[in-house]
């Protein structure tokens, strides 16, 4: 492969790659994604090359395998080219009749298209689906389009002239202020203007300057930097390289979390295909600038994403945040002058330099420019990866691009900003989605994570998931993180089971009031946000299990009870079998009865119950 | 930390059955641990100084190697951690703490097959903890526990960004989305 030494040579390339593409040549595009994975598209990947080879249509087809375009929740995704016909769900059954039909007839398979649950409207094309109508996809648009694993995709769309434009007709100094005018915030969490980060590791003093991909997705339940990572690595690649020729850096690094195989293998392709092309390493593009990246893969440590404890893994220690008084843009790895950002972050740059500042700013709210990725989960209709605008209010989200909450229970709120973040009630989801609306609700932006959740979900209870979570995952190296965390779970723990205190409400509140001071980083001083934002918003749940000792979601096993309505009782044996206690036995009288003394509340026999009898009962009771 | 791994244990300690299933678990692992050095000594410790050479001399790649080695072995021995110090001049108290800090390595033998239930949020919310109940109930084990036949190691993860088609369940390299407490067994059936 020739190394490109000049900008004519991308050009070159770049329409040499697409004067042989022909696009009226049908193309089947399938989702590789780790979501659709899961749902079997390897085996749709291999039903479509052996149907194709058995009809010896290889001249005519081309299948590709691409990135996530988001729509997870009807995985596998599977397009139709040149006319962009998209099919859900599909398996790989389905394949011999989508060739003969579709590809070779140009029919459709409408079984296998998109259709309103309410209208029953078919969809046909992405721009038809109601979960991508409403979005903005800019980042993630081209997902469908890439096959990550070959450069040549990434250049046919335009790929690398962001970086050619920067190489050969900006200076340093222009692409930050660029990337200033652009009003870019961190899509990590944190929300600090990208441009003034640059700039002041790009004036600090040193020979030696770092960038660094943060690519540790650790929230649970945000899953878009996987995606980018996955599904389009070279863009967050094209934006490193703009980062590290504007603060003057030569050697930068991705750190990928472990739990994400297949974007550690994606990226670790992209960096020699662009190595390869002349994209990357010395004299790239034959400027003379020299930048080169290392892959470091997280070993699973929720706290080493935080970016100084990040920069601690990469040195090869334990990753336990630094004081914060140091800034990383003068001190960072290695005490060298560091820029990290997020994945997103750096894909959002090379849309801002092809396209403007001016255009970038144009979208979104006052203080928060561009679009966001978010990812939309839990009890909604559509699931999966979404772009908006950021103003977007919650309830646009959820329902006209979520589709609705799924199933029969009544929302209860959305939980946004993973651990760091709160759960914001319901009737406050008329709320434009940017960091500071949310951050007023006592919410954060968070890395973009949407959690629906309806009112099987008990407050309490997810106050003490997301502190169990961050206990374990603290670090142990300040005080006010360790002990807090260990005594508020404590404390949630007591009313959960019913032995609530009433002060215990203060108690939590003074305690996080005291992490949110000392705490030495943003793990332990956002750690509270779940327990404050819950008391905030559902006190009244914190008040039932405290003074009724009742669970009212019927989610706090110590609080709910079962038993079995004799009247419709078929006597079938299910639960009797599957009872892990053997707390179910059989009454003279032809109806199952659980005997509460040995009852653990696993709930097994309430979900083992046949859908036509359902004679377990649960409910919380309640006791004075 | 030392605190925490401590709870871990406990926790650990109260699923089990009773102190009489944790002695047997011991036994065998220490049994596992012997049988393990022994082959060590043999085939598996040259590629122990092969892959410790590729990265000897450069301190930061540390973590790396641990991973490396992980994927290879699938846990750390302790003769492992003592090679690694010599080889690479870092005390092995440092590595161990290393080691022990970070979730992906594994200084106890694992099973055959390795098993993640993603406790995330978004599958929280839709029942992963009933996924987890189940599945620790169905081989009677704890989380981050062996089979006594060595067959299955049990992990819960925090998140394993599927989150759209939670609750998922991960064995080896399967993913198995959107599952159910009444199909953990099915899935788990197809390993042997």
């Amino acid at each position: 492969m020739v190394r490109l030494r000049s900008i004519e040579q991308l050009q070159e390339l770049r329409s040499e790659i697409q004067s042989k593409r022909d696009a009226a040549k049908p193309l089947v595009a399938i989702c590789a994604g780790t979501g659709c994975l899961a749902l079997g598209a390897r085996s749709v990947v291999k039903a479509f090359q052996d149907y194709i080879q058995e009809k010896d249509l290889e001249d005519q087809v081309e299948i590709k395998e691409t990135g996530c375009p988001g729509f997870c929740e009807k995985g596998t995704l599977v397009v139709i080219y040149p006319k962009g016909i998209y099919y859900i769900g599909v398996h790989q059954e389905d394949v011999p009749e989508i060739v003969e039909k579709t590809i070779l007839k140009g029919d459709l398979v409408d079984r296998l298209l998109y259709r309103d649950p309410e209208t029953g409207e078919r969809a046909v094309l992405e721009n038809d689906i109601p979960f991508y109508k409403h979005q903005m996809r800019h980042l993630i648009g081209k997902n469908i389009k890439i096959d990550p694993k070959n450069i040549d995709d990434y250049l046919a769309l335009g790929g690398y002239s962001a970086l050619a434009r920067v190489l050969f007709g900006m200076s340093p100094d222009e692409v930050i202020d660029e990337v200033k005018r652009s009003e870019l915030r961190g899509r990590g969490g944190g929300g600090f203007p990208t441009g003034r980060k640059w700039e002041s590791a790009r004036k600090a003093p040193g020979e030696l300057k770092y960038v660094i991909v943060n690519c540790d997705e650790g929230d649970p339940g945000a899953f878009m930097d996987r995606a980018l990572m996955e599904g389009n690595p070279h863009s967050v690649l094209e934006g490193l390289i703009i980062a590290a020729y504007a603060i003057g850096s030569h050697s930068g690094f991705i750190y990928v979390r472990m739990e994400y195989p297949l974007a550690v293998e994606n990226a670790a392709l992209a960096l020699c295909q662009a190595r390869e092309r002349g994209l990357l390493g010395e004299n790239i593009l034959g400027t003379g600038f020299d930048f080169d990246v290392t892959i470091h893969r997280g070993a699973g440590s929720f706290v080493s994403g935080e970016s100084t404890a990040l920069m601690n893994a990469l040195e090869g220690r334990v990753g336990e945040p630094r004081p914060k008084y140091v800034h990383t843009s003068e001190k960072g790895l290695w005490g060298q002058p560091t820029v990290l950002n997020n994945v997103e972050t750096f894909a959002n740059v090379p849309l801002i330099i092809n396209q403007g500042a001016e255009r970038f700013r144009s979208i979104g709210t006052e203080r928060s420019k561009g679009t966001k990725i978010f990812s939309l989960v839990g009890k909604v209709n559509n699931t999966g990866l979404v772009e908006v605008p950021m103003g977007m209010s919650l309830a646009d989200i959820i329902y006209k691009i979520g589709g609705g909450i799924s199933g029969k229970k009544g929302l209860k709120g959305v939980q946004t900003g993973g651990p760091s973040g709160g759960i914001i009630p319901a009737q406050s989801l008329d709320t434009p989605v940017d960091f500071d609306e949310l951050a007023r609700l006592g919410s954060m932006m968070g890395s973009g994570s949407i959690i629906v959740i309806d009112e099987d979900t008990c407050a309490v209870d997810l106050a003490r998931y997301f502190v169990d979570f961050l206990c374990s995952e603290s670090c142990g190296k300040c005080l006010p993180c360790r002990e807090g965390l260990k005594r508020m779970r404590e404390i949630l723990d007591a009313i959960k089971s019913g032995q609530g205190k009433k002060s215990d409400i203060q108690t939590l509140q003074d305690i996080a009031e005291l992490m949110k001071e000392a705490s030495l980083c943003a793990l332990g001083r956002t750690a509270v946000n779940p327990v404050l934002s819950t008391i905030r918003h559902f006190r009244e749940e914190y008040d039932a299990h405290i003074e009724e000792r009742r669970c009212p979601a019927l989610s706090c096993k110590s609080l709910v009870k079962y038993s079995i309505d004799p009247e419709i009782c078929i006597a079938c044996d299910l639960c009797q079998e599957n009872c892990p206690q053997g707390a179910i036995y059989k009454s003279g009288e032809g109806f199952q009865v659980i005997d509460q003394s040995k009852c653990i509340r696993c709930g097994i026999c309430f979900e083992i119950c046949p859908k036509k009898v359902r004679a377990i009962v649960k409910e919380s009771p309640g006791r004075a | 930390m030392q605190d925490m791994q401590d709870m871990q244990d406990m926790q650990n300690v109260q699923n089990m059955q009773n102190m009489q299933d944790m002695q047997n678990m011991r036994d065998m692992q220490d049994m596992q641990d012997m049988q393990n050095m022994q082959n060590m000594q043999n085939m598996e410790h040259k590629r122990l100084v092969e892959m410790i050479e590729q990265h000897e001399g450069r301190e930061e790649s540390l973590i790396q190697l641990l991973l490396d080695l992980q994927s290879e072995f699938n846990w750390i021995s302790k003769d492992a951690l003592r090679e690694i110090s010599e080889r690479m001049r870092i005390p092995s108290s440092r590595i161990y703490r290393i080691a022990s800090f970070y979730e992906a390595i594994s200084l106890k033998p694992v099973g055959k097959h390795k098993i993640s239930v993603c406790m995330g949020t978004a599958c929280q919310v839709r029942g992963s903890q009933k996924i987890l109940d189940r599945t620790e109930f169905k081989l009677n084990v704890g989380q981050g526990g062996t089979t006594r036949d060595m067959k299955f190691t049990l992990k819960r993860v925090n998140c394993l960004g599927c989150c759209a088609i939670g609750p998922v369940m991960v064995v080896d390299e399967d993913y198995h989305g959107r599952v159910t407490s009444n199909n953990v067994e099915g899935i788990l059936s197809k390993y042997d």
